[in-house]
């Protein structure tokens, strides 16, 4: 059954209905076997269905461009436990368009990707022959289409590279591995840059501990990015109609030099999108204004809990409902370069790297979260790498609000743009 | 080929559970060609015979030769199914609906305030493989796990249970034990204290000894995940000392109840009992075909994908500390004075150092159990902490849930995982 088909049939059981088609076409390289890189295609398509009937909500995904029946009856059994629609599918609309496919995006082909891996491998092998990187590099091209009962009707096209790279170096007294989202540029990166980003935490370096009680630190855009999770966790509306959000709008977040956007028009963003998954159109919004906290963002349920209106930010995987969600966060730089931001830090430390997991009550930000890598600051410079086995701990709202001076330039993150930070009276130990 | 019919659920508060279901169906076919692979996956919709072509293609991309070799197997066919009572592709949403709500209102009934949450997963995977050496075998797997927590607002303090096992819905009824167990921890840690810097000292439970194994050590034994680890620094090379000498650490895919085991792999090799650490010492890595073709062993079964658009890599299945023949009463004995580490919130490593965060703790004073801590992270060194392991207990536990573990950019995949208690005396500051 194709698309219109299958809303067509939902819409003789439903009150309303909705469908969501991703068609997605990626190449991929990896390097995780002894025997070299592999080139993987991958073609798949998927339909996520909603529906509203007896006044309750019911969902259902498949995989494949079209799908029988039986998506209509997983839809159909899961409204008669789901919840009460409060909310009415958005009409026809005409968002406005936005650069989401960028060029030399397109351009890049499966051997560019793989080149670009074996150029990472040599490189690294002819710095560290007792290393080993494994991971993937792939150009995925999205077409998304939404349409429902009420007359919306939109699709668009979109076309990011993913790299995720693990480095595993053999030191003296042990093995140090260093993951990461690694960031590239458009051209691929020179794999040597790539690889001169991971020289401070190669084998063979006297390691240092912490220094004693609550330091300032500089954080990089990428520890930023962590402690931000507080902030995209409790902006979401369904964490406010839920009891679990603490943010109020008008509250304190920070200090006065830490202002945050929520663009999910950036071109060419990573999580850019004309419309979001129920075909609301999308806006950038300002979320934190010199440390304010603004407003939570919407999807059309929990507007409708909150009594307010959708801010055109469904997120949705398939399979799931949707969820209020943040997209690209931009955070507005500041007026200081890197090395006034090392120098104002003192004998502090510079923090460049986390090890997953984060511990603690994240709705209220209490965190405690292993270092990969860091250094501590002499004169304006790193001195000495730390230990392994050092936790930085704290309140991500603590910290925010101790933001001292940010840098001036931002840098590309997953999906985030962020610049390098200094905040005052970090625990590490 | 694979498909999976998968249901999730979550109840919070008094709102009917978020629930969410999902058939995904497709193909994944890799090919050697002149010693180079390539691969290709695509949904079930597509033409296998196109599939194959692409992956042909993407081996051919490169060119020349390359340098892969499998190891051999048996050609092979067979179909295995689980037996299951209720199996979860058959059951009503609403009897799970219900249960989740059941143990929820339970749950809050008994914790007085704390926010409490019950989520629960379950799936039925049917895989299919087939190959040019003669393999042709299909295996249905079904899944139900689920966890049960409550928060305390006054504390911030979570107290939780998780299981799963390769069952149907009948594995989720009857489980109000687990919600005492739950409720009865969010009590007692609203008088917990802050836990004391651990000492050297520590008893670990059966969960957070077995987290150690699965997060701290067993990754390092994926072969593929690390393919040169046998020279990295000569710390993965059979036969070397890893560990103190009443350590053996299994991974055994034969476990039929525990998810992550299966009776053949993703590459169709059957699933076994491979002893990765013995007496102390090194015995087996874990291996694909390709890995234990470039190691000149045997392949271990533990070829895994995520789903049908992943390669299958080496990971682990079921993991764990073998049981030892000590009691809980001698080993509490023999630490005297020190800390006992209960649950898990998780553990990390970059191969080297670990960390590993317990859920609570209780500190211990002449053998006897005497204040309840709350969450107690400790730190260390991988292999001087398993060679500080100074005694194993005989109560072996098998854990799982209902997320699983993931690789490098990977998607989560099912694992079980389990200890007995173990004593460890660890060198220097460990928290």
């Amino acid at each position: 059954m194709k698309a219109d088909h299958i809303l067509e049939a939902a819409s003789r059981v439903s009150e309303a209905a909705e469908l969501m088609t991703l068609h997605t076409v990626s190449e991929t390289a990896s390097v995780s076997s002894p025997g070299g890189p592999i080139r993987t295609t991958l073609e798949e398509s998927s339909c996520s269905i909603r529906i509203v009937r007896n006044g309750r909500i019911g969902s259902g995904a498949s995989s494949g461009r079209t799908a029988g029946p039986d998506l209509i009856d997983q839809a159909i059994a899961l409204s008669r436990i789901g919840p009460e629609a409060l909310f009415s599918l958005p009409g026809p609309s005409e968002p406005e368009p936005l650069d989401t496919e960028h060029p030399l995006v397109l351009q890049t082909g499966l051997e560019d990707l793989t080149g670009f891996l074996i150029g990472v491998e040599t490189e690294l092998a002819s710095r560290w022959p007792r290393s080993v990187v494994r991971g993937s590099i792939s150009r995925r091209s999205v077409e998304v289409s939404v349409a429902n009962t009420s007359g919306f009707e939109g699709s668009y096209r979109k076309s990011v590279l993913d790299l995720a790279l693990a480095f595993t170096f053999a030191g003296r007294d042990g093995m140090t591995v260093r993951n990461g989202s690694f960031v590239t540029g458009l051209p691929l990166t020179d794999p040597a840059r790539i690889v001169d980003g991971l020289l401070p935490c190669g084998p063979g370096v006297r390691r240092t501990g912490p220094p004693g009680g609550s330091v300032m630190a500089v954080l990089s855009p990428r520890v930023l990015s962590t402690l931000l999770q507080t902030i995209r966790s409790q902006a979401a509306g369904w964490t406010r109609d839920r009891g679990f959000s603490s943010f109020v709008e008008g509250q304190s977040l920070g200090s006065g030099l830490f202002t945050l956007h929520d663009r999910p028009r950036l071109p060419f963003g990573g999580a850019s999108a004309p419309f979001d998954a129920e075909g609301v159109p999308t806006a950038d919004r300002c979320l934190v204004e010199n440390g304010v906290f603004l407003g939570h963002i919407h999807d059309l349920a929990s507007a409708a809990r909150c009594g307010t209106g959708s801010t055109g930010s469904a997120g949705r995987n398939p399979g799931e409902m949707p969820v209020p969600v943040c997209t690209n966060l931009a955070m507005e730089a500041g007026g200081s370069s890197l090395e006034d931001l090392l120098r104002e830090a003192g004998e502090g430390l510079l923090i460049l790297e986390l090890l997953p997991g984060v511990y603690g009550n994240a709705a209220g930000g209490d965190f405690r979260i292993p270092v990969s890598s860091a250094f501590t600051l002499s004169g304006g410079e790193a001195s000495a790498p730390l230990r392994t086995g050092c936790f930085m701990e704290g309140n991500a709202l603590d910290l925010l609000r101790s933001i001292a001076a940010v840098g001036d330039t931002l840098y590309g993150v997953e999906t985030d743009r962020l610049p390098h930070v200094l905040v005052e009276g970090i625990t590490v130990r | 080929m694979e498909t999976r019919d998968s249901v999730s659920m979550v109840q919070t508060g008094g709102l009917p559970p978020d629930a969410s279901s999902d058939r995904q169906s497709g193909f994944h076919a890799r090919v050697l060609c002149d010693g180079i692979w390539g691969s290709a996956c695509a949904s079930a919709d597509m033409d296998p015979a196109e599939i194959l072509t692409r992956a042909v293609a993407a081996a051919r991309t490169a060119g020349g030769r390359g340098s892969v070799s499998l190891a051999r197997i048996p050609s092979s066919s067979e179909t295995w199914r689980p037996v299951v009572a209720e199996p979860v592709q058959e059951a009503p949403a609403s009897d799970k609906a219900f249960l989740c709500r059941r143990y929820r209102e339970l749950l809050e009934s008994e914790t007085q305030g704390a926010s409490c949450r019950v989520a629960y997963r379950d799936f039925r995977r049917l895989k299919a493989v087939l190959n040019s050496a003669g393999c042709d075998v299909m295996e249905e797997e079904q899944f139900c796990g689920f966890r049960m927590e409550a928060l305390s607002s006054d504390t911030g303090l979570l107290a939780s249970r998780e299981r799963a096992g390769r069952s149907g819905l009948e594995f989720f009824r009857s489980r109000e034990d687990l919600v005492g167990e739950v409720a009865a921890e969010c009590s007692a840690l609203e008088s917990a204290v802050t836990p004391p810097d651990p000492g050297s000292r520590l008893l670990l439970d059966p969960e957070n000894a077995g987290v150690f194994i699965h997060e701290v050590f067993g990754h390092l034994c994926e072969s593929g995940a690390h393919p040169l680890a046998s020279s990295l620094g000569g710390y993965l090379r059979r036969g070397s000392r890893l560990a103190s000498p009443c350590v053996n650490i299994v991974d055994d895919s034969t476990h039929f109840s525990m998810p992550g085991s299966c009776a053949f792999d993703d590459e169709g090799v059957p699933g076994t009992r491979t002893p990765i650490v013995t007496s102390g010492v090194l015995s087996n890595l874990l291996h694909t075909l390709e890995t234990a073709g470039a190691a000149g062993v045997a392949p271990t079964g533990n070829a895994r994908a995520a789903g049908f658009r992943s390669l299958p890599g080496a990971r682990m299945t079921c993991t764990y500390l073998a049981p030892g023949s000590m009691s809980l009463e001698a080993m509490t004995a023999m630490l005297s004075d020190g800390l006992y580490l209960v649950g898990s919130l998780g553990g990390s490593t970059d191969m080297g150092g670990f960390s590993l965060t317990s859920r609570l703790g209780w500190r211990i004073e002449s053998g006897r159990p005497t204040v309840m801590t709350g969450p107690v992270t400790i730190h260390g060194r991988v292999f001087d902490f398993l060679k500080s392991i100074q005694c194993v207990g005989s109560d072996l536990t098998l854990y799982s849930g209902p997320g699983g573990c993931s690789s490098v950019g990977d998607d989560l995949l099912p694992v079980s995982y389990g200890a007995p208690h173990t004593l460890v005396f660890a060198p220097g500051r460990s928290g």
